[in-house]
């Protein structure tokens, strides 16, 4: 059943983003008419509509998610997909997938607009010495940076799944019966109790740590010596997994949250 | 397997409040198995309440609902045929993309009779739901709805701002769609349309049960028709 929730969670979505990948990228090539004389000022003119569109995607996709959301649980359409023989779990975990898969894109077509416009405009495949790849990554291996690299991208995927997880919590908090009629202010003002709490909760562990983070700090305030850089990674990896944990900690609470109040506290209208 | 002995759904002390409002009362009731129950009562009367209760869409109630013998859950929403009183689907979809859809949620679904039924409607498969009149709107959910071989159909105010021709197709599709062995309830407040086929009613009048019996037995304590019933109990 999951599989096919996410099929047509995808069916139902990608009309959204595919409207704005496609701008974005026809911005990014219409760029290269600057290098026209006679098209200059339109080259002008879609460079700083790139710009634009990288902002307008990045708000259109978090809003379209929440959208999708609110439409097709607490809309009309939930009379269809709320009757559908799933369970909670998988009615929010096949659109909380969707909506990451679609922020991983997201991010994947902006990367390559912005190296696309890196060559239009610099040409920085042509100077590349891809042979000093390989010396990048022994250098990263040798000083166990890998790991550092590999608990960031981690860490980003955590943050986005934390994202979406938070604005579903909110939006389920929001159509309770109780905020029946305030529910943006009540979607809000859960977005925002969520923030504090979490801020409380990290200002409470990095006070009780803060005794090793001083030491820590005043080991390498002149600098990292060369035979340290691996135990100074160490360090590094292991602030980064603590951060790492408690996000997921709160995006567990919120997707429980999330999953109990559809499962005991739905009232479609 | 359809399991005979169990009633279609068990209703328990149900009770559900809207803020100071209460739109079912202790509501005990047991809809048997292979009839067609008409729940009636004017609007407000708790009848879609009731219904969202059956079919998973309310789950913040007091009181005990089983469908089968089963709680309410992704297992009864497999058993339940649902039509609600209203269009529910993506402004997306075309006829084909909701009827692949219902074939690939419901193992019950038989895809052939839903494209024949929707091809004696005159309906093209690949026209736009959104593009459709009402009417045909209603008449497609009805055939999406009516194409599955459910344990318990639930049809919420299926006549509701139709013509008396669709009317009359509408309770034909019922009757001739529906497995013997399976339930249909039928709610709506336009009781002489619907009279000819049900075979228990139950009056609801806020929130509470005013009557439930068999029609042949209710017809011949009162020597009275349901229509006329009804406007005695719920005279205003």
């Amino acid at each position: 059943m999951l599989g096919k929730l996410l099929k047509y969670e995808i069916k139902s979505t990608y009309r959204e983003f595919l409207g704005i990948y496609c701008a974005l990228i026809a911005s990014v090539l219409l760029t290269w008419t600057m290098k026209l004389p006679q098209l200059e000022t339109v080259g002008y003119i879609a460079s700083i509509c790139v710009f634009a569109v990288m902002v307008a995607a990045v708000v259109i996709v978090f809003i379209s998610i929440l959208n999708a959301f609110n439409k097709r649980i607490f809309g009309r359409q939930g009379y269809l997909n709320m009757t559908l023989p799933a369970s909670t779990h998988q009615q929010v975990c096949s659109r909380l997938l969707v909506s990451v898969m679609w922020c991983l894109i997201t991010g994947i077509v902006m990367t390559i607009s912005i190296f696309l416009l890196l060559q239009i405009h610099g040409g920085i495949f042509n100077h590349m010495n891809f042979g000093e790849l390989g010396d990048l990554w022994t250098a990263l291996w040798e000083n166990n940076l890998v790991l550092t690299i590999v608990l960031i991208l981690v860490s980003i995927l955590v943050s986005i799944f934390a994202i979406v997880l938070s604005l579903y919590c909110a939006s389920t908090v929001a159509h309770l019966p109780i905020f029946r009629k305030f529910k943006i202010v009540a979607g809000i003002l859960t977005l925002v109790a969520f923030s504090f709490v979490e801020s409380r909760v990290v200002s409470l562990l990095t006070w009780m740590g803060s005794g090793w983070l001083n030491d820590l700090g005043a080991r390498f305030s002149h600098g990292v010596p060369m035979a340290q850089i691996p135990e100074f990674v160490g360090y590094l990896n292991l602030i980064i997994g603590i951060a790492l944990l408690i996000t997921v900690v709160f995006s567990l609470a919120k997707y429980f949250l999330t999953t109990y109040l559809l499962s005991k506290h739905m009232e479609l209208e | 397997m359809k399991e005979n002995n169990v009633p279609s759904a068990v209703i328990k002390n149900l009770t559900k409040s809207y803020g100071g409002f209460t739109a079912l009362r202790d509501v005990n009731l047991v809809l048997p198995k292979g009839k067609i129950i008409g729940l009636l009562g004017p609007n407000g009367s708790g009848k879609t309440t009731l219904i969202k209760i059956l079919t998973g869409l309310i789950t913040n109630y007091q009181g005990e609902v089983l469908v089968e013998g089963r709680p309410v859950g992704a297992d009864t929403k497999a058993l339940i045929s649902y039509l609600p009183d209203r269009n529910y689907f993506a402004d997306w979809m075309r006829a084909r993309d909701a009827i692949f859809l219902f074939s690939d949620m419901y193992a019950d679904f038989n895809g052939a009779k839903a494209f024949q039924m929707i091809d004696r409607l005159g309906l093209n498969a690949n026209q736009k739901i959104k593009s459709m009149s009402k009417g045909m709107i209603d008449k497609f959910q009805l055939c999406l709805v009516m194409s599955r071989e459910a344990h318990l159909y639930v049809l919420d105010e299926p006549l509701g701002g139709v013509d008396p021709a669709a009317r009359d197709f509408i309770l034909d599709t019922v009757l001739k769609n529906y497995s013997e062995d399976s339930s249909v309830i039928i709610s709506t407040h336009l009781i002489s349309d619907v009279e000819r086929i049900f075979d228990t009613v139950i009056f609801l009048k806020q929130g509470e049960i005013m009557l439930c019996d068999e029609i042949d037995t209710l017809r011949e304590k009162t020597q009275k028709s349901v229509d006329q019933l009804f406007r005695e109990v719920f005279k205003c």
